[in-house]
């Protein structure tokens, strides 16, 4: 291995566009007081320097606007994806989404034996699948490796409609999704167009997607807001007879808690007290044993 | 994983030989929901067709399409079993992991269960199928001890979501064929998917099986609605990009299992409910497929209270209306106390 020094053009950094962590300001400092001390590594391709390690000290170089890098010419024959995937193992598992542009950087062909070696699922539309994750916009990308989902997440994410997805991340400084509630959210927007068949505009129409943006609220309150809207429109059914056994129990005074299973899978009303004194059974039994109280109890049980 | 994706395993039928224990009760089984406590025989692993909804792309470890070609000793353990509880009345389907006719043509293994169960006193087989492979069963002797049955759904599940499946009219044919065959015939609404023209579609297609089906050959007829582990619901939309069967409003039972919130299912039910008594009369015997207490009481015109007393109406049912078939009066008492054996 020899080390020499050549100009930033001279290099090609394609086989690191799979990476997507920025260059710390350490890294940027130590360069900008020291320069590189640590030469970057590269294969000869035809007529250029095609770099297999360093991908992070050349754009800091770059960024740094050096001129000249020092580097160090590797000789092997062990094919380029294998190469920079040992060198850089770590970093390119960090996330399904690093795995998959690693994959399309080095222009691998989707088949088990390179979906085996980043530790990726292979199956029959696997290839459809990568091409519609790496069309997706670079700040989409940043974001669905930086939340950390996986293969399966960000096929179900896109799968219907990867215009959905973007519409709801579009609008991120707003609600400052987690990984958990774009995911809801997304799934939740998809579910109400197919069952409705609408469009994601008049989704956001029915769960005042715009009226709530426009608040002046925190991004938290503004998500919890809107993903109640959602949820309001995902389960009518539910809801409305929820309200309707929550109305017919308030009517019903007795000195105890009633409670029921707001999934509506177990029926009936539980009914719950703590007795301290004679007194107090004496006024549950004899509230029990009120007629009108008593159809007001099985009309309510009636409705769970 | 390009070994366990369950769509590889389906293309090629392996034969295996027996072994461990094949007969016991459906898996579903759960103490909260009125379970029938038929017995299923696992003589068939995976299956040709690719149902949207089917439960073994989330429960098969071993995807290989399977069919067990010891005939003997399956039967053997058959035998065995029905022995050793003489007062009960067994139903065995051969349905759970697979589809109990598809794959006749080339295994012949329901000929040769329907030639062995004709002769076992306590005991009818349940032949279960979303194909239209009945002829190679035409002429087999059996007794009425095997009951042929289909899961039916409307022509627009159908062409959706059961995919390689016969079609709606090539069901109605088949079923014609077994009817005039002499057999008995199930009929399994399940299960019922909501989609905007769900209950026509339904009327339809009830209407349709009646037209071949008359009452004398029901032996029974169950309802149930689409339901699937959380974790399923994923792999649907992942493996069955274009279905629309996992939108609609779910919750999650305490099986664990998604299902259409109550009142929905409630109201699905009361319209083939309805619609089954007008068309097949107040005998026909018709169960509603993992449901809890309150459901039947709301729908059904029985209210079995154990899985045990479902069980014994099923035999009793068989008794009144097929004594030829199971002649035996049966015990309730008995049924309640073994029924979870």
């Amino acid at each position: 291995m020899m080390m020499l020094s050549s100009a930033v053009d001279a290099f090609n950094n394609a086989y690191g566009s799979w990476q997507m962590d920025s260059v710390s300001d350490t890294l940027l400092n130590s360069i900008q007081s020291h320069g590189i001390l640590v030469p970057i590594s590269c294969i000869k391709t035809d007529d250029s320097l095609t770099i297999i390690d360093g991908f992070k000290r050349f754009r800091a170089a770059k960024h740094l606007k050096i001129t000249h890098i020092p580097y160090a010419v590797v000789t092997t024959d062990l094919p380029p994806e294998t190469l920079i995937f040992n060198l850089h193992q770590s970093q390119v598992c960090s996330s399904a989404m690093h795995k998959i542009r690693f994959l399309s950087a080095l222009k691998c062909t989707i088949d088990s034996e390179h979906m085996s070696m980043v530790g990726l699922p292979y199956y029959s539309h696997i290839k459809k699948d990568i091409a519609k994750i790496t069309a997706l916009p670079e700040s989409a990308q940043l974001f669905l490796h930086q939340k950390g989902f996986s293969l399966k997440e960000m096929v179900n994410l896109i799968h219907h409609s990867p215009d959905v997805f973007l519409t709801v991340l579009a609008s991120d400084p707003f609600f400052n999704f987690s990984k958990r509630t774009l995911d809801h959210v997304v799934l939740s927007i998809i579910n109400l167009m197919k069952r409705h068949q609408l469009t994601i505009q008049q989704i956001f129409s029915q769960t005042q997607y715009s009226e709530i943006m426009n608040k002046d609220i925190t991004a938290s309150q503004r998500l919890t807001q809107w993903v109640a809207c959602i949820n309001q429109c995902e389960n009518p059914t539910l809801l409305a007879h929820q309200s309707s056994i929550h109305d017919a129990l308030n009517k019903i005074e007795l000195p105890a808690k009633l409670t029921f299973d707001t999934t509506l899978e177990h029926a009936g009303v539980t009914i719950q007290t703590t007795i301290n004194s004679e007194k107090e059974l004496s006024d549950f039994t004899s509230a029990l044993s009120n007629t009108r109280l008593k159809k007001q109890l099985l009309h309510a049980v009636s409705l769970t | 994983m390009t070994n366990s994706y369950y769509r590889d395993g389906k293309k090629k039928v392996d034969f295996v030989p027996y072994k461990g224990e094949k007969m016991d009760t459906c898996a579903t089984i759960h103490d909260e929901y009125v379970c029938c406590n038929v017995k299923v025989l696992k003589s068939v692993s995976n299956c040709p067709f690719d149902c949207s909804y089917c439960f073994l792309q989330n429960y098969l470890t071993n995807p290989q399409l399977e069919v067990v070609d010891d005939i003997t000793r399956l039967m053997q353990e058959i035998e065995i079993k029905t022995t050793a509880q003489p007062w009960r009345f067994f139903r065995i389907g051969t349905w759970e992991l697979g589809d109990s006719l598809a794959l006749e043509e080339q295994t012949g293994q329901a000929k040769q269960l329907i030639e062995h169960f004709k002769d076992i006193p306590n005991a009818v087989l349940e032949l279960k199928t979303k194909s239209n492979v009945v002829d190679p069963i035409l002429d087999c002797v059996h007794h009425q001890k095997t009951v042929v049955s289909w899961s039916m759904n409307t022509p627009f599940i159908i062409d959706t979501e059961e995919h390689k499946t016969a079609s709606f009219d090539e069901r109605i044919t088949a079923i014609k064929k077994v009817v005039d065959a002499g057999y008995l015939v199930g009929l399994h609404f399940d299960p019922m998917i909501l989609y905007s023209d769900w209950k026509q579609d339904y009327l339809k297609c009830l209407d349709a099986c009646r037209n071949v089906l008359p009452p004398e050959h029901v032996a029974w007829i169950s309802i149930g609605s689409l339901r699937f582990n959380p974790e399923q619901k994923r792999l649907i939309e992942n493996n069955f990009r274009g279905s629309d069967i996992t939108c609609q409003e779910m919750v999650k039972g305490s099986d664990n299992k998604m299902r259409y919130v109550k009142p929905m299912r409630i109201q699905m039910y009361q319209h083939m409910m309805a619609n089954i008594r007008r068309l097949w009369g107040e005998n026909a015997f018709v169960y509603l497929c993992m449901e809890r207490w309150d459901i039947w009481d709301k729908v059904m015109d029985i209210q079995p209270r154990s899985i045990g007393e479902l069980d014994f109406m099923f035999a009793d049912y068989f008794h009144t209306t097929f004594p030829t078939i199971n002649p035996q009066i049966p015990n309730i008492d008995l049924y309640k106390k073994y029924q979870s054996t």
